[in-house]
């Protein structure tokens, strides 16, 4: 019974640690996982692999690399980053074990593998990272067993090598290696400072002799962290942990109550895990690789569930709203912002991948990719996002850009997930049969026949050169008439107005009507564009009860929000 | 060396009676390779010129051979990789004389022998290593980008600075006075920005803006004596077009003329060089440091007028002892002339001729499809159009090498989108021979390569100032204050 008991005890820890990762990344952090596949484009090619296996840390961050590829399937990612944390867990004790020849107590050896956990949330911190710790461990026993007369030989020959395939993880084989000095090994001490050297003498020389790098590169590599300046402090605490552990189980381990120690100790880092965990920018991330896979339906229910009100959010539901029931129709029944149909151009930080999905979807095929250019160009780590690269690549197809279309195409064709997509359209750009291309054709038909200039606060001229080349282009329509009326700019909505009847319009959508009911009321009468359509007496109703409202308790903005929220009335005044 | 030629000479003579057994038939076409090098001429002291068969077969037979010596490169592969010292000998044997090139495939059994051309080796050798930046296309976002310098005569690549050791940091215009590698100036933007400024091996960063310029100095051209350095002031706007193959253009807003004298450390102006309505920009001495030559065009309404901008290539006295500028203005080549618009003016080392690029309007012409290369004949006045050198897209960034007969240059002729170094010969009457793409040890690189060369420069030898110190000073030293400007 007693040994029954002592063997659940000692699975449970792991097991619902094992349970609770997957359910976390699977669940309730998938969507950060499918967007890392996005922002690398990891290649099966022996050059790819020669590139990286040729600076140290390469070999973990190809390794790495490969295994993100997977997190496109959200379940894939999370079974992934589970099993990778229990490796590190099971090497974790084993190791403790085979320096301390105790078992570790409690939870102690989970504290590593939690912590990572608390840090992988966090898009900046690298699989490849995790992976070069596990191989930094993996080798940690083979290279340390054996006779003790050659240890220090060992040692020298290994540091080098851990260091080439793990970069920084060198830290955490170099640490454990002094804990086992310091405990188990026990007669080696004097060279403990030879072996720090050593450790620390390698990057310099590396960066000395063989690469130029900032100094903290050198050291970590490119396999841990997105940001090259920056060493966070997390970071640290991870690589200590190691031989903490390892100390912690040699002086104190077997001391009475200690278990429970380390359980709440891990417990604590789970906990502030979660809390720190951002679940907001999660929701945001939704909504962009649900654009990414064109499921329009599905980010309006979303956002029917979440009234989202940051610019990323709006611009993909407005986005879905333009391909689905219409975007005049319910626009105003969320929190629209003035810029909420064209995310900002800024220069700071990375352009989001939304940056240039609305003009993709729109037809300005130009500033599409120079938005997608520009998420190439600013992602934190320079690694190629392939999300961005196959909206370049699709862009230049249909400029006829076919040469330079061949430079993107080419990396996708040796891709795992877009090499079918791209090798069709290699071929058909190679066989000179491109131009018959459906999809092609259909993209191209969007396409202003003009020639313009960016310019983000006249996105109402550039839409009416859109609807001036294709007349059937209903979202841009859509758009122009939303961008009036965001930006309250009610002249513009009528002029708008005066081509409703070639797109087809049977009758008025609601918020053009409240905004022709409010501008009636401006010039008292009903404007001529509303002419054959007419505004109901719903609105008309709804109007009347506004102005009464608005006259009478304009200090009591709630109310007037509860019942009035979704009406255009309601953003013309309030936001 | 010699002996090893020979040896590879002897084996691929008993090599060739092995291999292309049967009937060869003859083709009357020349094969397709990449890149371009038929008929090309080629320094002696060029790397090798590896290309790629552009073909379908099974396996490949190249002959390169000379007067004196051969190399045969057999292979299954499209990559014809030539052994550098292999080449470097039969060049050498073959200065001033020609290698002619036979390529055979081997196909469903048979083997093809295309028609023979030829490879030309001047024996002028061209100034040994090429600086260039390299970046991905972008707009106004970089991720990495680089300064490096290429040994020409090897695949050999050293960074003299990149955004790796910089990060954050934008680094352009690296310019040399008279192809010498001791006397170097480039500029970094935004993080630890400065004027990096390397002459004699003493190494400063400068802040270029004083009181009356309204942005920092930008595209240099330093004076032969190596004491003065002509620097454009440019506020430069980017616009983004909506149809076309136009990434984009860039229109300068406002621009002026300064002259740097490095040993008073002040900046020198004169009322020609930024007058009011004018733009004044791409400043660059001629050899004998007399005269500044500059291109000037009316202000307009930008950026709405920026396809109305047109600009003249002018020229100003200067005296190097006084440091004097004049204020009387030589239109050396009118817009009303060309109907065009110049820019980039570069005087070759003789001073007989002045290259420049021309493009329908604007003076940033790596964004104008249509930018070509002109050649001006300073003692006569003619200009030549350079057919011989120019494609159907961007001809831009033109650098003399120091013996004055060989040139490279950057050219979207690819594809469209990135930029390219080409060198080719200049002879004496200013008529240019085909351009070569500067080879590289993959001859797919081009292929696959996203990077763009920008600014190529040619050196006499390599930069001797480290990445490391250029990396420490840049972040940790204060930039030393340029005085203000005076005018003379």
């Amino acid at each position: 019974m007693n040994i029954l008991k002592h063997t659940v005890s000692k699975h449970t820890a792991p097991l619902i640690f094992a349970i609770g990762a997957f359910v976390f990344y699977g669940f309730f952090y998938e969507n950060h996982l499918v967007q890392r596949e996005q922002l690398q484009l990891f290649r099966f090619t022996g050059e790819y692999f020669a590139q990286k296996i040729l600076v140290h840390g390469g070999f973990s961050d190809y390794a790495g690399e490969f295994l993100t590829q997977f997190f496109r399937f959200p379940l894939a990612g999370a079974s992934i980053v589970t099993l990778l944390l229990m490796l590190l867990y099971i090497l974790t004790k084993n190791i403790t074990l085979w320096i301390t020849s105790s078992v570790p107590a409690g939870t102690l050896a989970l504290i590593p593998a939690a912590i990572y956990m608390v840090l992988l949330p966090d898009n900046y911190y690298y699989i490849s990272g995790l992976v070069a710790v596990i191989l930094a461990l993996l080798a940690f026993i083979p290279c340390m067993k054996g006779k003790p007369g050659n240890f220090i030989v060992r040692a020298f020959i290994a540091l080098p090598v851990i260091y080439w395939f793990t970069g920084g993880a060198v830290l955490v084989f170099a640490s454990l290696l002094i804990a086992h000095q310091l405990t188990a090994g026990g007669k080696n001490i004097l060279v403990l400072p030879v072996f720090a050297g050593w450790t620390i003498l390698i990057p310099f020389a590396v960066r000395r002799f063989l690469f130029e790098d900032t100094l903290l590169q050198s050291f970590l590599s490119g396999s841990f962290y997105a940001i090259p300046v920056s060493f966070p402090l997390p970071l640290i605490l991870l690589f200590a942990s190691f031989p903490v552990v390892v100390l912690i189980q040699y002086f104190i381990g077997k001391l009475n109550g200690y278990s429970v120690v380390s359980d709440l100790v891990l417990t604590g880092i789970l906990l502030a895990g979660f809390r720190i965990a951002d679940f907001y920018g999660e929701n945001v991330i939704k909504y962009e690789n649900l654009v990414y896979e064109e499921k329009w339906e599905e980010i309006v229910m979303q956002a029917e569930e979440d009234n989202p009100s940051d610019p990323v959010s709006l611009t993909a539901l407005n986005l879905a709203l333009a391909h689905t029931k219409g975007l005049s129709s319910t626009m105003f029944s969320y929190p629209q912002r003035e810029k909420s149909l064209f995310p900002d151009y800024e220069r700071r930080g990375m352009t989001p991948f939304i940056a240039s999905e609305p003009y993709y979807h729109l037809g300005f095929f130009n500033f599409a990719r120079m938005f997608a250019t520009e998420t190439i160009e600013s992602t934190p780590d320079a690694k190629f996002p392939s999300r961005s690269f196959r909206r370049v690549a699709e862009t230049m197809l249909i400029n006829g850009q076919y040469d330079a279309a061949l430079k993107y195409l080419e990396p996708l064709s040796r891709t795992l997930f877009y090499s079918g997509w791209a090798k069709i359209y290699l071929g058909l750009v190679r066989s000179g049969e491109i131009e018959n291309d459906e999809w092609l054709a259909g993209r191209r038909k969007m396409m202003t026949d003009h020639n313009f200039f960016y310019d983000p606060g006249r996105m109402d001229v550039s839409l009416k050169y859109l609807l001036a080349s294709e007349i059937s282009n209903k979202p841009a329509y859509e758009y122009l008439m939303a961008w009036y009326l965001l930006r309250k700019d009610l002249d513009g909505f009528l002029q708008g107005l005066s081509i409703a009847h070639q797109m087809g319009y049977g009758s008025m959508p609601v918020a053009w009507q409240e905004a022709g009911a409010y501008i009636g009321t401006r010039i008292g009468k009903i404007p001529d564009a509303f002419t054959g359509y007419g505004i109901s007496d719903d609105v008309m109703d709804k109007l009347n009860a506004y102005a009464k409202a608005f006259s009478t308790e304009i200090k009591d903005t709630a109310s007037i929000q509860r019942e009035f929220g979704k009406t255009y009335w309601y953003y013309l005044h309030f936001r | 060396m010699k002996k090893l030629y020979f040896i590879i000479a002897f084996a691929s003579l008993v090599f060739q009676g092995c291999i292309r057994q049967g009937e060869t038939v003859q083709s009357e076409r020349l094969p397709y390779i990449f890149p371009d090098y038929i008929e090309v001429t080629v320094p002696v002291n060029i790397a090798p010129v590896n290309f790629s068969i552009d073909e379908k077969y099974e396996k490949f037979l190249a002959e390169f051979t000379g007067i004196d010596g051969k190399i045969t490169i057999r292979g299954k592969g499209s990559k014809v990789q030539i052994p550098a010292g292999g080449w470097k000998s039969l060049t050498a044997e073959n200065a001033g004389g020609k290698i002619d090139v036979d390529i055979s495939i081997l196909k469903e059994g048979r083997w093809t022998s295309f028609r023979t051309f030829s490879i030309y080796v001047s024996g002028l050798k061209a100034d040994e290593y090429l600086v260039y930046r390299r970046i991905m296309p972008g707009y106004q976002n970089w991720n990495s980008m680089g300064i490096y310098q290429r040994n020409i005569s090897s695949f050999d690549v050293k960074t003299i600075i990149d955004s790796k050791v910089l990060p954050g940091t934008c680094m352009n215009c690296h310019s040399f006075s008279e192809n010498d590698p001791s006397r170097m100036v480039f500029h970094l933007r935004e993080s630890y920005g400065g004027t990096m400024l390397y002459r004699n091996g003493n190494l400063e960063k400068l802040n270029t803006r004083t009181g009356r310029m309204f942005a920092n100095a930008a595209f240099p051209s330093w004076h032969p004596s190596g004491n003065y350095i002509a620097f454009s002031v440019n506020r430069v706007n980017q616009i983004f077009h909506a149809a076309g193959d136009f990434r984009a253009a860039a229109v300068d807003m406002k621009s002026d003329v300064f002259v740097y004298d490095i040993e008073k450390n002040e900046m020198l102006t004169s009322p020609a060089l930024s007058g009011a309505g004018k733009f004044e920009s791409f400043p660059c001495f001629s050899p004998d440091g007399k005269r500044l030559y500059y291109c000037s065009a009316d202000s307009v309404m930008l950026p709405q007028k920026f396809d109305s901008v047109r600009y003249s290539l002018c020229a100003v006295e200067f005296n190097e002892l006084t440091g004097k500028i004049s204020d009387r203005v030589d239109t050396v080549l009118s817009l009303k002339k060309t109907a065009k618009s110049i820019a980039l003016p570069r005087v070759s080392p003789d001073g007989r001729f002045l290259m420049f690029t021309e493009a329908d309007y604007g003076c940033f012409p790596s964004y104008n499809p249509e930018a070509e290369l002109r050649l001006l004949d300073l003692s006569s006045g003619e200009v030549l159009k350079l057919d011989e050198l120019n494609s159907d897209n961007v001809e831009s960034w033109h650098t003399w090498s120091s013996e004055g007969r060989w040139v490279a240059f950057s050219s979207r002729r690819e594809d469209g989108l990135t930029s390219n170094v080409y060198l080719a010969y200049i002879d004496e009457q200013g008529k240019g021979t085909k351009p070569f793409l500067l080879p590289q040890k993959d001859p797919a690189y081009y292929r696959y390569s996203l990077d763009s060369f920008n600014v190529p420069e040619f050196i006499k030898s390599e930069v001797k100032t480290g990445i490391y110190r250029i990396e420490e000073i840049a972040r940790t030293r204060p930039a030393l204050q340029v005085g203000p400007e005076s005018g003379h």
